[in-house]
């Protein structure tokens, strides 16, 4: 109990010192709480997530960091008995916010899943079809699009010959750098990642670390990670979440060099040793 | 998972007695089949040996005690009952399982679910006689004389509906969550996701559903008696009488003799082999992976 208290003084001290320049952040989330029916899940996380760099959400099984990704695109309203109280903002907008365009927020907040879920068409058709709903119906701009894309995640070459063969005929690796492509081909400033290596071999893992590592530099990547080393890796920020009597807490949020060389916070010592 | 043939390394008694109790009881219904169609063709072989093929098609009239065989019109008649039907049954069906899945409050939609189960169990002759009195004299208001290829369409359609619409609505039941989840997540709305990624992904699913709606449609036989005013005719309008295979079948067998009721076998077989090739493309259909 005591060390979780004392969770409250490193994040208030860090919100502290990044409140001042909110320009630098692509989300600023205050006090946001979720609840499926009357059981809490995540409670009271506040946390600056800066743009342009890679973010790792770290923490044990059920700390509520997959949920937390959720609350960011409002992925959450696929559950009825969701309830979000609290503010995500994205830029000015509280995503929120019942005036917010989920479409467009759903345009700049791309999301890739824990395992690939292509949806059971062509290669082509599953990139064609996002560009479609948001308004692109060109078809050279269309096409243009899909190579570009597809050259982007490193998969144009190995898929050219075969754009209109079943999606779901590739590998998982590749499966997921498709998933990827989807998510840019919609051009968002934000990429939400639930433990998109997870379900890879080792190859394919690196291929898709390389990837976020190249696309750091132009998009704000969210990243839920159970790999430790992966997060120490590829992260900029991290942010550590808690199991703290059946809900999810934010112990400590820091850059990636604070939170694994200087933990302020025991459990977070504790915890990124225990991957060491 | 799977259990494959070697997945256990001891014999187990119990598991040989299963193996071979399966084995009986899907050779058996195999055997049943072949059996039946093996009877209906050589009962059918008589009529062949005396008639030409080609008389079913081009002879003036349907009148066997005369010698007459032109089972055309039946044949066309039966075709043109299945295809109203399924094109009337099957929209519904797809409107009512997306309804349940996606609009419907969870009260409604279960309700509206045992609704479905309980018209599926309903028998074709309760069918026919509701067409018979309701719908036979509405179409009357529109046209004499009302039992006609509409009467026949129209409930031949509510009864083949539950059938597909529970076969589709169990098919959206268990698509994979996270096509929605991703759908969503590229942010498209309900009614986009249902349009470009629900349907399309289950349209084997609800191809499957209509060739079996299809396959009750074109095999059922009271309904089609009761409504369709069975006279043997190719229909010019959906508003005219039409006699369809069953019903031909019912009707004659009673007292039909020698190449009579030999040619009411070649109605059979025909009806048979509609099914078969039905059944036989929509495996082929099904079974393409590549087709996407």
């Amino acid at each position: 109990m005591e060390l979780l208290d004392r969770r409250e003084n490193v994040c208030e001290m860090h919100a502290e010192s990044v409140f001042n320049d909110s320009s630098r952040f692509m989300f600023c989330i205050d006090k946001l709480c979720l609840c499926y029916g009357n059981n809490m899940i995540i409670e009271n996380v506040s946390l600056n997530i800066p743009k342009n760099s890679v973010t790792s959400i770290i923490g044990p099984s059920g700390c509520g960091k997959t949920s937390f990704l959720c609350c960011l695109n409002r992925l959450t309203d696929l559950n009825e008995s969701c309830c979000v109280t609290g503010e995500v903002k994205v830029g000015d907008e509280n995503v929120y916010s019942s005036s917010v365009n989920l479409t467009e927020v759903r345009r700049k907040i791309g999301m890739l899943f824990q395992k690939p879920n292509l949806f059971p068409f062509s290669i082509w058709r599953n990139l064609e079809l996002p560009l479609k709903h948001h308004g692109v119906r060109d078809k050279e701009v269309i096409r243009l699009k899909i190579q570009n894309v597809l050259q982007n995640v490193g998969l144009w070459e190995e898929v050219e010959s075969r754009l209109h063969t079943p999606a779901l005929s590739l590998s998982g690796g590749q499966q997921q750098r498709l998933c990827l492509a989807r998510t840019l081909i919609l051009e968002p400033e934000v990429i939400l990642m639930d433990e998109p290596c997870s379900a890879l071999d080792p190859m394919s893992t690196k291929k898709i670390e390389e990837l976020i590592m190249e696309l750091k530099g132009n998009y704000t990547i969210v990243i839920v990670t159970h790999n430790i080393a992966q997060a120490k890796r590829i992260s900029d920020h991290v942010a550590f979440f808690w199991n703290h009597e059946g809900k999810g807490v934010l112990v400590e949020q820091g850059t990636a060099d604070k939170i694994f060389n200087y933990p302020k916070h025991e459990l977070t010592a504790a915890y990124v040793n225990s991957g060491a | 998972m799977t259990l494959s043939k070697n997945s256990t390394s001891y014999p187990s008694i119990a598991d040989s007695v299963l193996k071979w109790l399966l084995v009986a009881v899907g050779g058996l219904s195999i055997v049943i089949m072949m059996l039946i169609t093996v009877f209906i063709f050589t009962e059918s072989i008589s009529a062949f040996k005396i008639i030409d093929i080609e008389r079913f098609f081009f002879d003036e009239r349907w009148n066997p005690t005369a010698g007459e065989f032109y089972m055309l019109p039946m044949l066309v008649g039966s075709l043109l009952l299945m295809a109203g039907s399924i094109a009337i049954a099957v929209p519904l069906a797809v409107l009512v399982a997306v309804f349940n899945n996606f609009y419907a409050p969870k009260v409604l939609s279960v309700a509206c679910r045992r609704l479905v189960e309980i018209l599926a169990g309903i028998p074709s002759v309760v069918y026919g006689l509701w067409g018979l009195v309701t719908l036979v004299p509405m179409i009357i208001m529109i046209q004499s004389p009302g039992t006609s290829l509409l009467a026949g369409i129209i409930v031949l359609a509510i009864m083949i509906f539950p059938t597909i619409t529970i076969l589709i609505d169990s098919a959206i039941r268990s698509l994979p969550k996270h096509y929605i989840e991703a759908s969503v997540a590229i942010g498209l709305k309900r009614w986009s996701t249902i349009i470009s990624v629900v349907l399309p992904a289950l349209r084997k699913s609800i191809f499957a559903g209509s060739i079996l709606g299809a396959a009750r449609a074109i095999g059922e036989t009271m309904a089609v008696l009761m409504v369709c005013g069975n006279v043997v005719q190719l229909p010019d309008s959906v508003f005219e009488p039409m006699r369809a295979l069953t019903s031909n079948i019912a009707l004659e067998m009673a007292y039909a003799m020698e190449l009579h009721r030999s040619s009411l076998f070649v109605s059979a077989l025909l009806l048979l082999c509609i099914v078969f090739v039905m059944m036989f493309g929509k495996e082929m259909i099904l079974r393409d992976k590549n087709h996407v």
